[in-house]
Parts: structure tokens; sequence; C-alpha cells
């Protein structure tokens, strides 16, 4: 997992809670790396899943809730950080289709090393779209965390529905984005 | 204390981080740096391969100019090697034939008409072969001559007569009694007539092929249109496409049971495009064909058409005009085939650079003011074909793009409207060397001018004559010669005044002059001409061979001058 | 009986026109290069001369000049015989002063023609 979420996490931690916790749980996941994280750098995503449990401990929100809020942060920080890839895109739908098409594309060019879950996209049926995340990692509540973070960025108002595929186990989900105007219809 | 602990640990989980991250900075750093050097390499191999390749395609493409050079001279002489023996075979059968009565046995006539008329068919095309391979190589000449079309029809006639006969035809030759005198190449006009005919001949049994000829407002000008239509066998659409095109006979079983190469075609439409018309066909299968040839006078003026030496019937030159607008190429093209240049007009940019390749022009003039039609672009693709790079190019312009022309390539600007007479002088210098130059004979003695006449015609080049200075002054009008020999004494306006009046007009004052004179010259005289003349020659005090030098080195300084893509000074007039 | 110089290297072209040529009624002279040519023309003064251009020694071109050029060979009618498709040749034989000109292969009747016509002119 790519060192800019580590760092982005931490930092949310610090921002949302307190630097106490951030020691705290840097302290309590029994970390390889010792917390020390570069966001160039590529670590064990298993840290990222102590950290976050260590976190839902520290302050007894559930897990798959503080994926989905650093979600949403993570996705107000790439927009600040890596403006480029929102060229050209003035909507979460031609944001969303761009993921997996593009921006998977040109991370893999930087980084070939990167393990990027799979993020198919359907939009043939006007004012919805179906996005399947497929992992070998349980992030699906941190992808419906970017999702929401996108549709927050291009303030659009629109339903989310998920639909897990993976039985709990956060690994496989299906998103259905409808704009709300289209739903009127 | 906890806080400072807390502290302490977060400085040193930066510290490392940075480390780390510096560590990542600088292992990136190296990776980019061997890529460059990795890319750097490629690039070096890449740039040799690219020159290498160059190397091999450029001595490709000398390989294959060689070739081709080769085949067309192999050609040539081989069918001048064939034709020796070939003449042999055919005389010595005449001669038996007419030499039977008495001394040959007259059931061998019949094999002896065989071997003579093989004979001559091998000889036709073995005529066509070196033709064709001439025509290829560009060493087709087009003589002009004002010749009486009834009189040619009537000849073309009579030599067909026995082919149309052969398979039991009749011919019919309908021609207006008005078609009078042409002015073309008699002997190409012939070869296209013999040419449809006997190809009438070949493909229809039992009918009737009919010869027409008619006078026509042609769009080069007036001219004769003729028609061959015959009731023979006639082409499918299919194989009318690549009629004209040597090596392409309808078909092969056509070939088998017509006999013949399918170059008569090919040669027919080269020699129509040579004089400036054309050949077209319409043609149903089954019912027969009628082929259209169209030629035109080349020099409607009759009072230019007046007797001259022969030599001066040659066309001086090919002119391609490349251009969008008709009217101003028709403008052009008067005064052009006046002074025997063929024209031909390229409409659009395709075209014009098929037709530099198909007419080895001997020069280009290439309109560029017409902003949609991308005059400069031609004049790139003209410059960069190896084929067509030497070939001059007079570009006509608005003012401000005469650097741009030169720049690529131009040999010469005019600018709109445009001035027939500075147009000529342009195309006499940036004609091509082969042209052979011409030189003007100012003298008022008539077997001094047909002395050096002959002199010069002995060593190539051509000759115009003036019997006195105002007629030698009208001749440079004309056109501008390479050089000029000019006498001294002469009625009314005198070799002092011509001279002058040379010296004095921007349009000839470069025209090297050499005075050849009987008269006593003065010491002052003598001192002017040598200011204003080339060299001086006293009548009986010199050499022919120091003449033939002394202009011979003018000639060739002119062609290197003509030569230069520099823009020629030009003055007021 | 009309006197011809038939000027003509190659023995087979010599042999055949000459024969035929005499069986028209001629009186046939040969050289075989323009340079005998020119002198058997001075010294016989034929009636008409018949002449190839690609000649050894001296080409057909310079033999007429020469001819043209003496005041006592000038009137001898010349024809210049020059190979098909040459045309640049025929033009250079006008020019030289040959009196007209024809195409090998020879075509008899033809040839005989111009011949007639030119030796009435005398």
């Amino acid at each position: 997992m790519k060192g800019i979420v580590f760092t982005e996490f931490l930092e949310m931690v610090e921002e949302k809670f307190s630097p106490e916790i951030v020691d705290r749980i840097v302290d309590g996941a029994k970390l390889a790396s010792g917390g020390v994280y570069t966001s160039v750098g590529t670590y064990d995503h298993a840290e990222m899943i102590r950290l976050v449990s260590c976190l839902s401990k520290e302050t007894g929100i559930p897990t798959s809730e503080l994926m989905k809020v650093f979600g949403e942060h993570l996705f107000g920080r790439f927009s600040v950080l890596y403006p480029r890839y929102f060229e050209g895109t003035n909507s979460s739908f031609s944001f969303l289709e761009n993921v997996e098409s593009y921006i998977h594309v040109e991370v893999r060019k930087l980084y070939p090393e990167a393990e990027l879950p799979s993020f198919s996209c359907d939009a043939s049926e006007p004012g919805h779209l179906r996005l399947t995340y497929q992992s070998t990692r349980p992030f699906a509540p941190l992808a419906e965390g970017l999702i929401r973070g996108c549709l927050a960025h291009f303030g659009e108002n629109a339903d989310l529905q998920i639909e897990d595929l993976s039985a709990g186990a956060g690994t496989a989900a299906r998103f259905v984005v409808t704009q709300r105007d289209a739903r009127r219809e | 204390m906890s806080s400072i602990e807390q502290l302490e640990r977060r400085l040193e989980r930066e510290r490392q981080a940075r480390k780390a991250a510096e560590a990542i900075a600088e292992e990136k750093t190296r990776e980019i740096y061997d890529a460059n050097v990795r890319l750097q390499q490629l690039n070096n191999r890449l740039e040799e391969l690219v020159g290498q390749r160059t190397t091999e395609l450029a001595a490709a493409r000398d390989e294959a100019i060689r070739a081709s050079k080769a085949k067309s001279d192999f050609l040539a002489s081989m069918s001048h090697e064939l034709r020796t023996p070939l003449n042999a075979i055919i005389g010595y059968s005449e001669i038996l034939l007419e030499e039977s009565e008495d001394l040959v046995p007259s059931e061998l006539r019949p094999d002896l008409e065989k071997i003579r008329g093989a004979g001559r068919n091998l000889l036709g095309l073995i005529n066509d072969i070196l033709d064709l391979s001439k025509i290829e190589a560009g060493k087709m000449d087009v003589f002009l001559e004002s010749f009486d079309v009834v009189a040619l029809l009537d000849e073309v006639g009579a030599t067909v007569e026995p082919l149309i006969a052969k398979n039991g035809n009749a011919l019919t030759v309908n021609c207006e009694a008005q078609l009078g005198m042409l002015r073309s190449d008699p002997i190409k006009v012939r070869q296209i007539l013999l040419n449809l005919l006997s190809n009438a001949a070949k493909f229809t049994t039992k009918g009737r092929i009919t010869l027409t000829a008619r006078r026509r407002g042609l769009s080069g000008g007036d001219g004769v249109e003729f028609e061959v239509t015959d009731k023979g066998i006639g082409m499918t659409p299919d194989q009318l496409t690549g009629l004209f095109r040597p090596f392409s006979q309808a078909d092969a079983s056509t070939t088998r049971k017509y006999g013949g190469t399918g170059l008569g075609l090919a040669i027919t439409r080269h020699f129509c495009r040579m004089l400036g018309g054309d050949v077209t066909v319409d043609s149903t299968f089954g019912e027969g064909s009628t082929f259209k040839v169209t030629v035109p006078d080349i020099d409607s003026d009759t009072a230019l058409a007046a007797p001259q030496p022969v030599w001066e019937h040659r066309v001086v030159g090919t002119v391609l005009v490349v251009e969008d607008g008709r009217e101003a190429t028709k403008s052009l093209a008067g005064p052009l085939t006046q002074e025997g240049y063929r024209v031909i007009t390229a409409g659009g940019g395709a075209d014009g650079l098929r037709l530099a390749r198909e007419g080895t022009p001997d020069a280009i003039i290439l309109d560029v003011v017409n902003p949609e039609f991308d005059g400069w672009e031609i004049l790139r693709l003209l410059k960069t074909d190896t084929d067509l790079c030497d070939i001059p190019v007079i570009l006509v312009t608005v003012l401000d793009d005469r650097d741009m022309g030169f720049a690529l390539g131009a040999a010469e600007h005019l600018t709109k409207p445009i001035n027939p007479k500075e147009l000529l002088r342009l195309l006499a210098r940036v004609q091509r060397p082969e042209v052979a130059p011409d030189v003007l004979v100012v003298d008022d003695d008539q077997s001094t001018r047909a002395m050096l006449r002959r002199m010069l015609v002995k060593e190539g080049w051509r000759v115009r004559e003036a019997a006195n200075g105002a007629e030698g002054l009208e001749q440079l009008a004309r056109a501008v010669p390479a050089v000029m020999l000019l006498d001294l004494m002469m009625p009314e306006v005198d070799g002092f005044e011509v001279l002058r009046a040379v010296r004095q007009a921007a349009a000839w004052r470069d025209i090297p002059v050499v005075i050849v004179t009987s008269k006593d010259l003065t010491r002052d005289e003598l001192e002017w001409l040598r200011g204003h003349a080339m060299d001086v020659f006293q009548k009986g005090a010199y050499s022919r061979a120091e003449l033939i030098a002394t202009v011979r080195a003018m000639v060739d300084a002119a062609r290197v001058a003509s030569s230069r893509m520099v823009p020629p000074g030009r003055g007021g007039g | 009986m009309a006197k011809i110089l038939l000027i003509e290297d190659n023995e087979l072209n010599r042999d055949m026109l000459s024969r035929r040529l005499v069986r028209h009624g001629y009186d046939v002279l040969v050289a075989y290069d323009g340079a005998s040519g020119v002198e058997m023309t001075g010294t016989e003064l034929p009636d008409l001369v018949l002449m190839d251009m690609s000649l050894p020694v001296l080409d057909g071109w310079e033999a007429a000049q020469r001819l043209k050029a003496n005041p006592e060979t000038r009137s001898i009618p010349v024809i210049a015989l020059t190979a098909h498709a040459m045309t640049a040749d025929r033009e250079r034989a006008l020019a030289a002063g040959c009196d007209d000109y024809d195409t090998k292969p020879i075509e008899l009747p033809r040839l005989l023609e111009k011949m007639q016509r030119l030796l009435a002119r005398r």
C-alpha cells in the first residue's frame, strides 16, 4: 500500500482526534515499520488494518465506519495533491469512470510494483453508474468513503447503494451511484 | 513527561521518515540517470541505424536509376542491333521477289512473301520498343512543321490500304475540304493515325473502318480532330481501363489471337500528349470502337510559319504551368507556344506533380498567388524529389513572397500581372542546358551570315539571323540569345547603335556580344567596343577555331549563370 | 543512264541497294566511307549521291558539307539515308546540305520516286 495512504491516515487521526491517539495506535499496533511512513514509500497493507483496528479500540467507532470517514478525507486530499487527475472532469461520473482506465494506469506507470484493486465501471444506464470493487484486501469501506468523497467534491446530490459481494470480508462490493434528478424521472 | 516522550517519539518517526524519503529519492534519481543513459545509447544507435539505412536507400535509388538508364540504353542499342540483320532479311526477300519472275520458281513466292511479312512485322515491333524506350528516356523530340492535313490523310490511307484489305475490311476517309495546314509534327501524327488504323484493321473482319478529320476549336487553341471508328469486336469497360498503358493488351488471350505487344496505343497516347493533344476511346463490346485524337495547331500564327531553316522548327522546350485559374493559364500559353514552347497545364498540385514527372518539362511555372491552392507545398515537393528537383521553377507570387520562394529553391520569380516578355526572358534564362543555346547573328551580308550559321550549327547551337540592326533588335525582343554575333557596318541602324541599345536595356545588358567586322577600326572605336562588347574579331584576321572557342566560352558561362539559383538583377526595363 | 554513287559501309545494305538499283537501270558506283565518297564524287561526278549518315573516316554530315562547299560537286543532289526514329539525324542531314532523305529500311518505290524527282530537276 502506498505511503501516502498511511501519512494521510495519521494526519487525519491527529487532526480529528489528537496526537496522543496517533502515538498510542502506532505503539499499540506493533508495526514492522515502527510507524515511520513517507508518502513515496510502499508498506504492508496489514499495517493499515492494524492501525484502523487500534483506532477503533481507542475510539469505540467501528472499523468500517472509520475507513469510510478516512476514504472521504483521503479523496479531498487527492484533489489537492493531484489536480492533474481532475483536469477535464466536471462530474463524479466522469471522474469515477476514469479511475480504472486512466488514474490506475498512470499510477502503475509511476509505481510498477503497486497492487491496485480492480474498479470496473458500467455506465450503460443513463443516470446510473455501477462500480464493482474487487481486491485481495478488505478495503471496500475505504472505497465507499472515496466514492462519497468524490460526490462531495463535485457537490452532487446522488444516492449510493452498496452491495457486499464478499460475504462481509470487504474484498468485493458493488456500488450503484444514482443521480437524484435521474431518479425523479 | 509523557507528552515530551510522545513528541520525541514523533520526532524520531519524522526523522526516520525523512531519511527513508531521501533514500527513495536518491534511488529514484539513480534510476532516472540510468534510464537516461540507456535512452541516450539507444538514441545514438538509432541515429546510426537511420544513417546507415539512408545510405543504403540512397545507394538503392542510385542503383535503380542506373538500372533504369541501362535498360533504356540497352533497349535502344539492342533495337538498333536487331534491325540491321532484319533489314537484310526483308531486303533480300524483296530482292528475291523482284527477281522471282526469272529466277525463283513461282511456287516459292508465297513463302518469300511470308518471310518478308514476318520480317516487317518484327521490324514494327522493334520500332515500337525503340520508340517507347526513347519516350521513357525523355529522348523523343518533337519537330514542328506546317503540313497539308489532306495530303497526310491520303498518304496514310494509301499506306494502310493493304492492311485494311487483309481482313476483308474497307476504309472510308471523311474530311472537310478546308482542313488546310496544321503546324505540328507530321511524322508523329502519321504514326498516331497508322497505329489506330492498323489496330482497327486487326480487330475488325469484313467491316468498315472510318477515318474522319475535322477542324476544331480545342482547349489549347485551334486544331484538328481525327476519329477512327471500326465495327470490330469492341471492348468491355474492364478492357478499356489501362488500354493506353504499355504491355497491357486487353488480355492475354487477345495477344494470342491477334498478336502484337500492346505498345502501339501507349506510344499513340505519348505522341498525342507530346503534341499538346490527347487520345480518348469510346467502345461497346461486340459493336466496335471509336478512337478520337486531338492535335492542336502549335503555332496558329501563320506569319511565323513562313519557310525557316529546319533546325529552327525544333520545339525549344516544354513548359508546365501549374495553376488553378484557367484564364491566366491561357494568357501564358499564347506567347509561349508562339515562341515554340510546348505548354502543358495542370489544374492542381497532384496533377502538377504527375505532369512534372510524365511531361519532363524544361521549366515549371508555378502559381502560388491563390491561398487555397498550396503552391508552396508543391514547390517543396518538387524540390525534394530527386527526379524533379533539377527542373527550374518560375514562381508567380505576390511581391513579399520572393525570398521564401528562393529559399525553397525557385529559380526565378514573377509577379502578377505577368508580362509575357519578362516571362520569356526568364524562361530562356532557366532553360535546362539540354536545349541547344541559340546564337543571334546580325550581319547585312548574306554569305557571311550563311558561313557563320554553318559554323555554329555544326557546334550544335541554334542560330537566328538578322539582316540589319533593326531586325537584330526585333530578334532580341523576341527572345534573349545566349550570344550575339554583331557586324558593325550595316544600313540604317548600325552595329554601334545596336550595341548601345543592348547595353542600355536591363533585359539585354548581360548578353555577351561578339563583334565580327571588316571595318578598319580607329583607336577610339576599338577602345569603345572593348568596353561594350566581349570580343572583337576582324574579318579575315581570325581563325574559325578562335571564334568558336570564344562563343563556346560565352555559351558555357551563360549556362552556368542560368543554372545558378540567384535572382537576376532586374532594372527598370 | 543515270550514274548513282552509293556511299554505305554496311556490306549487306550496299549489296542489296546496288543490286536493286542496277535492276532498275541505274549505273551504280559504290564507296565504303565518307572520305572516299567525297573523293569519288569529285572524280566521277555522278548524277546523284545516296549516302548513309553514320560512316567511318568521315561521317555523312561532314561529307555532305564538303560536297556542298565544293563548287564542282555542289549541284549534285544528295539523298541522306537515316535510320528509323532518328528524326534528329534527318534534320541534321538537311542542315548539312542534303537535298532529301529517306529512312532505312529502304522502301524501294519511295526511294525511286525521290531519286527521279531530283534527277529530273537537273
